[in-house]
């Protein structure tokens, strides 16, 4: 059998990055040219995964799972990757001749997230998790004004490393406990030994690090000031595709506990409840809207957490439709930010002010993505968060779910404040007009249009992501 | 005859040290330092486990940790060093203009 | 007989040598003000870990850690250092709530650890033979972990290169 067929999508971001990586040796390549062709390449990125999405099989000797379950978050990724370069045709807030560079990056952060997703043995996670980091450390302090943002690439990397330290700790302890390093078979001899302190502590111990990525309430720190110390299009990278992958590895290994666990349900609903409290009370004050951004993305890893902590079947389909809901929402108003910012300064809220004069469907786009933020009928967001709370009722943790749509019903005062801002605000000084090409009136149009049709039928998808949360090797 | 046990629990004491480092110290390199204190504790679990639990891959693991913080040191002193340039310190406390 | 002591003693004060070696060490890394206090601490806690390994028997991880660690990671910390703080510099003062926050949260954390470990039903393995030479480990690296030691390379080759257009762009720009 012809197994490398089964390694593809990787094979394909390998070569993505190896062009880029060629390029960066040609002194005298455009700005322009590169964005075309990483565009290009971004794209037939995407049709490959579609392409591989219904494969399944095992290569490198195990350590290696193509399932539903990873073709779907590839697809996820590859899109969100797509959706990145393809606003970054103004990459203002970069060197330009770090262009190839960072293209170069963002591909191999990619395909260390596509691995992440498909791996099941302990050190492959690890590495894979490791490579995808250590691309976004470097990304970071790529920003054009390193001056005023030098701080944030290195808060977020000490950040992150001590957070990898306390991963490797918790996997160290769940190999002592397991006599293994695959997930197939810790996953046959750790429900048997989860009463074990050990075997607790190593799972929520391994958990920080996709914690962090995530930035999930005791590992939220770094969000605020790396959302608003990056340049805008890396925020975004961060803020939609990594997620995707860290939601994934959670999702995972949340899974090793074959749901026997009182005390890791407990800790996971604490750390759920902080979450979404701390993000959304602290997002109310915030006066740049990628740090009312980075709050709400707090809040929305605690969201998120509730359908995974139901540990069913059924809520970890709702995770992963959770997921994809929050890449499109998030992804529509990121996009509107950097059009609107296309010099790559950071947005205040109130220069959103007269939004809706100086260009009427940008303005719809933020607002169509801040409802679904906010969990609002029609929209995605809404049945993202109804499927979720559903999985977490029907296993009756009735307080959390309560506590859960007291927080939807308090971030809808912050999405409001910058609705309120676009819409019924007078600028203060004349902004000048909005330039917006073609692509991007499509793409508005593409994600207004899909965040509204996954709201009212979300059936197909639904079923897609049960079909492959049934793919897990459990 | 050394347990496992008192293994583990230096390799407990060793990354709390490092622990307590990364919280207190606000010299970049310095918390950097605490860091590689932590992955070493990391790597001493491993090999006692390799050995206890009759596991080559606990070596593998090892080998691969040290690799990683090989690559981290690439990494963390660069950034470091970039910071170093654009604002004359290394302390993390005098670089929190992008509070509030 | 105070002349005739075992082997086994020997070894016995040697691993506590090794372990104080790797404490102490610690200690001096971690809270000295001077940094080169610091590196010089990181270095002797380094090389206890090795005595470590070494008395775990495995020799081989013990030299990665004396080449990599101490030979590597610690000179170019030093490099770091050069390049960077002048050392006659004042150090800025340390805010004791601060520090004792840090160190409780850090006991707590290994009063939890400590108890976790000791509460555990560690299995060893039914026998205690196997192969453990440095072939055994490369015919590992090359099956069951094959993938993992072609990713790591991609991991150094990102880091290397983010390292000089992080590192070496800046220095570009003013020459």
């Amino acid at each position: 059998m012809m197994k490398w067929v089964l390694f593809i999508p990787e094979l394909y971001y390998v070569l993505f990055g190896l062009v880029f990586f060629i390029l960066s040796l040609s002194k005298n390549a455009s700005s322009k040219r590169l964005h075309g062709i990483a565009m290009t390449l971004a794209g037939v990125g995407v049709l490959v995964t579609v392409f591989c999405a219904r494969q399944t099989g095992m290569v490198f000797f195990d350590a290696y799972r193509v399932d539903l379950f990873s073709q779907t978050f590839k697809l996820l990724l590859s899109l969100g990757t797509f959706w990145v370069i393809s606003s970054c045709n103004e990459l203002k807030g970069i060197d330009e001749r770090q262009h190839p560079e960072f293209y170069f990056l963002i591909s191999i952060c990619t395909l260390g997230m596509m691995m992440l997703v498909s791996a099941v043995e302990l050190l492959t996670i690890y590495v894979a998790i490791e490579l995808s980091s250590y691309t976004l450390f470097l990304l970071v302090p790529m920003r054009r004004n390193a001056d005023v943002y030098a701080e944030t690439g290195i808060k977020y990397f000490m950040v992150g490393v001590t957070a990898s330290a306390f991963m490797i700790f918790g996997i160290s302890l769940i190999f002592g406990m397991a006599h293994t390093t695959y997930v197939t078979d810790i996953l046959r001899v750790l429900p048997g030994v989860i009463h074990e302190p050990a075997a607790i502590a190593g799972l929520v111990l391994a958990l920080c690090g996709f914690f962090f990525k995530q930035a999930l309430f005791p590992f939220h720190s770094w969000a605020p000031d790396v959302y608003q110390g990056a340049a805008n299009q890396v925020t975004t990278f961060i803020a939609t595709a990594s997620k995707m992958a860290a939601a994934a590895m959670v999702i995972r290994f949340v899974g090793f506990s074959g749901g026997e666990s009182e005390v890791l349900v407990n800790v996971l609903m604490t750390l759920s409840i902080l979450s979404m409290t701390f993000g959304n009370l602290v997002a109310i004050i915030q006066k740049d809207i990628k740090r009312l951004l980075a709050y709400s993305s707090i809040a929305h890893a605690g969201y998120m957490l509730v359908g995974i902590l139901s540990m069913s079947e059924r809520g970890f389909a709702s995770a992963i439709y959770y997921a994809l809901a929050y890449l499109v929402m998030n992804y529509a108003v990121f996009m509107v930010i950097m059009k609107i910012a296309d010099d790559g300064h950071n947005l205040q809220i109130k220069e959103l002010a007269g939004l809706h004069k100086r260009s009427p469907l940008l303005a719809m786009t933020l607002m169509m993505g801040l409802f679904g933020l906010a969990g609002i009928p029609p929209t995605v967001g809404f049945t993202g968060k109804f499927l979720v709370f559903a999985a977490a009722l029907e296993k009756g943790y009735l307080a959390l779910v309560v506590i859960g749509m007291v927080n939807a019903t308090i971030s809808l005062y912050y999405y409001l404040i910058v609705i309120k801002a676009a819409y019924l605000l007078e600028p203060v000084r004349p902004y000048p007009a909005i330039r917006i090409d073609a692509w991007t009136r499509s793409m508005s149009l593409a994600l207004v249009g899909l965040s509204v049709y996954l709201g009212i039928f979300p059936d197909k998808f639904v079923a897609l992501t049960e079909a492959a949360a049934r793919s897990l090797p459990y | 005859m050394v347990t496992l046990n008192s293994y583990l629990t230096l390799s407990a004491v060793l990354f709390s040290i490092g622990a307590v480092g990364v919280f207190t110290q606000r010299n970049a390199l310095i918390m950097y330092m605490c860091i590689e204190l932590m992955l070493n504790a990391v790597n001493l679990t491993f090999i006692a486990f390799s050995r206890y639990l009759n596991d080559l891959g606990g070596h593998v693991f090892v080998f691969m940790i040290m690799t990683v913080a090989a690559a981290e040191a690439a990494v963390g002193l660069a950034i470091i060093m970039a910071l170093f340039r654009n604002k004359e310190t290394v302390n993390v406390d005098e670089i929190n203009l992008s509070k509030g | 007989m105070s002349f005739l002591i075992g082997t086994e003693a020997i070894a016995h004060v040697a691993f506590w040598i090794v372990v104080g070696l790797t404490f102490g060490g610690a200690v001096i890394a971690v809270f000295p003000r001077n940094i080169i206090y610091n590196v010089l601490g990181l270095v002797m806690a380094l090389s206890g870990v090795a005595g470590l390994y070494l008395y775990l028997g495995s020799f081989f991880i013990a030299l990665m850690q004396l080449l990599i660690y101490v030979g590597a990671i610690c000179i170019s910390i030093v490099f770091a250092i050069m390049l960077s703080r002048p050392l006659h510099l004042e150090v800025p003062k340390r805010s004791v709530p601060k520090v004792a926050m840090a160190a409780g949260a850090s006991a707590i954390f290994f009063a939890a650890v400590v108890g976790v470990i000791f509460k555990s039903n560690w299995v060893p393995a039914p026998e205690q033979s196997g192969d453990w030479s440095v072939v055994t480990i490369g015919h590992l690296l090359l099956t069951r972990y094959d993938l993992v030691f072609e990713v790591i390379s991609l991991v150094l080759l990102v880091a290397i290169i983010g390292a000089i257009v992080t590192a070496g762009y800046s220095r570009r720009f003013s020459s």
